[in-house]
């Protein structure tokens, strides 16, 4: 979508492990593959949470290739690793792969898989991300991404430890 | 202890419990939520029950609308990536001999 019109962002929950983002971009399909897996443009559109900033992004999206993103924070370089194992890939169609998020020390605080698929029609094409954690609970959590709900949870713990 | 209190109102003991809080600590925590009108609290006989008090975090936004804004932001510099591709791609056929 261009600037001006509406995005037509989806957010549901097919299954209580599930998470389903679609969205459609005003371009067609191999443009908006690259868009999403090349590091120079991921560098761009991957805002980090609040608060840190991303240091390394590397992302090979072949069958077997491995994607890593890091970020620092005010505190920690690195503060949080994204590794991850694209496990399934049809250029332009379709791409599974594995997401582990560790902290300084390893140790690993999330694992979902991430699957994106594409579809073209007429120069447009909708994206579908389904991310799939190991338990609702996760999911429900992966839904606090970004400043939400959990973030708020964290905020609190902070104020009641002091 | 507020993901606990979204399950109902509780008894501060019972809330205690499971965080390996002594009775004083908790009665702290619950003294903080209460200042910032998350909880509130009335005492029965020598019960002390807490509730959620959900509306000041509704109006902060509810987590899937957060989620949706978080998700729509990094949308929208694809979008704006995705117009800088489209004519970068236009110019390079133009250029062709």
């Amino acid at each position: 979508m261009n600037p001006t019109s509406k995005s037509d962002l989806q957010i549901s929950t097919p299954t209580d492990l599930t998470l389903l983002l679609t969205r459609t971009f005003n371009a067609p399909r191999h443009l908006v593959w690259e868009a999403m897996f090349t590091p120079e443009k991921m560098r761009r559109w991957m805002l980090p949470p609040p608060g840190f900033t991303m240091t390394t992004c590397e992302c090979d999206a072949r069958q077997g290739g491995l994607l890593k993103i890091q970020w620092k924070s005010a505190e920690a370089d690195p503060a949080m690793t994204l590794n991850g194992v694209f496990t399934e890939v049809v250029p332009l169609e379709r791409a599974v792969h594995t997401e582990e998020f560790a902290l300084p020390s390893g140790q690993v605080v999330s694992t979902q898989v991430e699957a994106h698929e594409f579809f073209e029609k007429n120069g447009v094409t909708q994206m579908r991300i389904t991310q799939t954690f190991e338990t609702k609970a996760a999911r429900d959590e992966g839904l606090g991404a970004g400043e939400g709900m959990e973030a708020g949870y964290r905020k609190l713990d902070e104020l009641l430890a002091s | 202890m507020l993901r606990r209190l979204s399950g109902g109102e509780c008894n501060l003991s019972a809330l205690a419990a499971p965080l390996k809080m002594t009775f004083p600590a908790a009665t702290k925590h619950v003294r903080v939520l209460e200042g910032a009108k998350l909880v509130r609290r009335r005492v029965v006989g020598r019960e002390h029950l807490c509730r959620l008090d959900a509306a000041p975090l509704k109006e902060a936004g509810t987590w899937t609308e957060q989620f949706r804004r978080f998700w729509e932001a990094r949308f929208e510099v694809v979008d704006s990536i995705l117009e800088e591709m489209k004519s970068d791609e236009s110019t390079h056929r133009r250029s062709r001999p």
